[in-house]
């Protein structure tokens, strides 16, 4: 098929919508106490999701917050780690393949449903009707990170590290820019998104982004107080006061920035590397993932960022 | 406590879908010409909505959506209208206390609500920001979902004896989920009287207030809706895609994101109004006489007022 026919991979491109096996979460409700628990669970892989995996977790949200035993949904990673972010694998196939006809605009903007619709991941988890907790330790980058900055509290482990690489290889993504505004403030943000530094927990903690900061043992204890005390409340209050949340992020300009959001990202996917940039797509489709992460390293390795 | 029957959830869907006999929706795509028709198909109830029939609704239009051959979706009804909006028995029962129950909860109620109408996944801000150009191709009743969902079309086309409202305003007032956009079509005073008197437009009115784009004969209407479907899918592909994404983002900026969470807040709250003696309750008449004895109520109640007035007398 000619790839400026192929179509979003909501419907059709089975790559993109291809599920894996084992599922991507765990899924368990605890019916008493009122908390469902979202554990993403490809450890060997540092819970880097694939397309697919993200409309599962999407799928999965929004079963619990359509659940009438939930009140509150807890988010967090099996293995090293929350979650690395997105699959390098597919990025090369989302981005085409040497040969092939530049990808359409449209086509661009559709396979993005999935995550920065309205229907998508993002705004399905930031504006859910249940409390979200993301219970945070190792890596928290990429649509992990998004995923964080969307949920009403974030609880860290002191070993955590939040940002997302994209910042790298193709700038400051708006999905999320809008809420990092709101909860860390403009520099702060800014700082994050022009660098691509990953801050740590106590960082995170000091500029707003993340509620607490635990020894990593105390970690699910700590989630788990924090989740009871949102569940003993009534049931009405916790949807109508979340229902009221959404408004005040919409009034806030939150939702014309995740519309205007998934416009402005399609746009970044036609980026145009100059000599001497670190091109991630080349690096991926001439080395591999682990080839392209180490040009990554060695790329960056001689900037002040690293230390 | 009486078992509610919940009209969202997991569960609910997979049972509506084993038990649902035919489709609401008719399908069908002129690949040729970029064209999907979107055909609303349950005459015998002039096309009137049950929930699931919504989903179908977002979920046919999705297929659309996603169809790199479309660039243009029609949608229309089948049998004497476009489309009188919710199925009123529906709404009677989802309210109706059963011995021993209790109503629902605000929380259920906005999960519902959000989830189905007018919500991030519901009908309403799925045709707000549709990727692909919509016509709505309207003849007959134009109300409620229906209306919403016209109203919310790039192009609107009516036939003469269209004609155009939300009923819910005559039962809970002016609906906010929608407030802005319309504010934007038909301008502030317009939709006030719309939504505080509940009369209904007739298409030479619509076409006045340019809530619609086109009136044209009956006979004449799938016609002309397919000329103006045509003219646009000459346009280039992408440059309807950026088009339509810029709309979104002009339609969020001036307000539609927020009034739609703000709205569907406030039609909740609008369930929980209480009517005063004289007043007419629908769902409390339905209760008592049924669907068909409480619209005549309705109809009683308003009988010398011009609501009477327009073409189709209703």
């Amino acid at each position: 098929m000619n790839s400026d026919e192929r179509p979003s991979y909501i419907v059709s491109d089975e790559k993109f919508s291809q599920r894996s096996d084992p599922p991507y979460c765990l899924y368990e409700v605890d019916k008493k106490r009122g908390i469902a628990t979202i554990t993403f669970n490809k450890p060997h892989k540092l819970n880097a999701a694939t397309p697919g995996d993200l409309q599962e977790l999407t799928e999965k949200t929004i079963e619990a917050e359509e659940d009438s035993d939930v009140k509150v949904i807890v988010y967090k990673g099996a293995g090293p780690c929350f979650t690395s972010g997105v699959d390098l694998e597919w990025i090369t196939h989302a981005f085409g393949v040497k040969g092939e006809r530049r990808l359409s605009q449209r086509y661009r903007y559709l396979r993005l449903q999935p995550i920065l619709s309205r229907q998508g991941l993002h705004q399905s988890v930031l504006y859910c009707l249940k409390a979200t907790i993301a219970q945070v330790h190792g890596y928290c980058y990429g649509t992990g990170f998004s995923l964080a900055t969307a949920c009403d509290i974030v609880i860290a482990s002191e070993d955590a590290t939040f940002t997302n690489p994209a910042f790298k290889y193709i700038g400051a993504t708006p999905e999320d820019m809008v809420l990092l505004f709101l909860t860390m403030g403009v520099k702060k943000t800014k700082e994050m998104m022009l660098t691509g530094q990953a801050f740590s927990a106590q960082d995170a903690l000091n500029y707003g982004l993340i509620n607490k900061v635990v020894p990593k043992t105390k970690l699910d204890e700590e989630v788990n107080i924090m989740a009871e005390k949102i569940a003993r409340h009534p049931f009405d209050a916790v949807v109508m006061g979340k229902a009221n949340f959404e408004v005040a992020l919409d009034i806030a300009g939150v939702g014309a920035c995740e519309v205007a959001g998934h416009a402005q990202e399609t746009w970044q996917s036609n980026i145009q590397y100059q000599p001497g940039e670190f091109n991630l797509i080349k690096s991926l489709a001439n080395k591999g993932i682990k080839g392209a992460i180490q040009e990554r390293e060695d790329f960056f390795s001689d900037t002040p960022l690293k230390r | 406590m009486t078992e509610r029957k919940k009209t969202y959830g997991k569960e609910w869907r997979e049972e509506t879908k084993a038990k649902k006999q035919q489709p609401y929706c008719l399908y069908e795509v002129d690949k040729e010409k970029g064209i999907a028709r979107i055909t609303f198909n349950k005459p015998e109830k002039l096309n009137a909505a049950v929930n699931p029939d919504w989903i179908e609704i977002v979920e046919r239009t999705y297929e659309a959506v996603n169809d790199p051959a479309v660039k243009v979706i029609i949608y229309k009804g089948a049998g004497r209208c476009f489309g009188s909006g919710a199925d009123a028995t529906e709404i009677i029962a989802g309210d109706t206390l059963k011995p021993g129950g209790r109503p629902r909860g605000q929380g259920e109620r906005i999960i519902e609500l959000r989830r189905n109408f007018y919500g991030r996944r519901g009908f309403n801000q799925e045709i707000h920001y549709c990727p692909k150009v919509t016509i709505a191709q309207i003849h007959g009743y134009c109300y409620g979902g229906h209306f919403q969902m016209a109203s919310g079309c790039d192009i609107l086309i009516a036939s003469e004896d269209a004609t155009f409202t939300h009923p819910g305003y005559r039962y809970i007032g002016p609906m906010g989920e929608d407030m802005v956009h319309l504010m934007l079509r038909v301008g502030t005073a317009k939709l006030k009287e719309m939504m505080f008197t509940g009369r209904a437009l007739d298409a030479e009115e619509a076409l006045q207030c340019k809530l619609i784009n086109k009136v044209a004969p009956l006979d004449k209407l799938e016609e002309e809706t397919a000329k103006m479907a045509e003219l646009i899918a000459l346009q280039a592909a992408d440059s309807l895609a950026i088009g339509k994404a810029n709309f979104g983002t002009a339609l969020a900026l001036a307000g539609v994101q927020a009034m739609s969470s703000a709205g569907a807040v406030g039609h909740v709250w609008q369930h929980m109004m209480r009517s005063e003696p004289g007043e007419f309750n629908l769902v409390r008449t339905g209760r008592e006489r049924g669907l068909k004895g409480a619209l005549q109520a309705n109809k009683e109640r308003w009988k010398d007022s011009s609501l009477m007035k327009n073409p189709q007398g209703n």
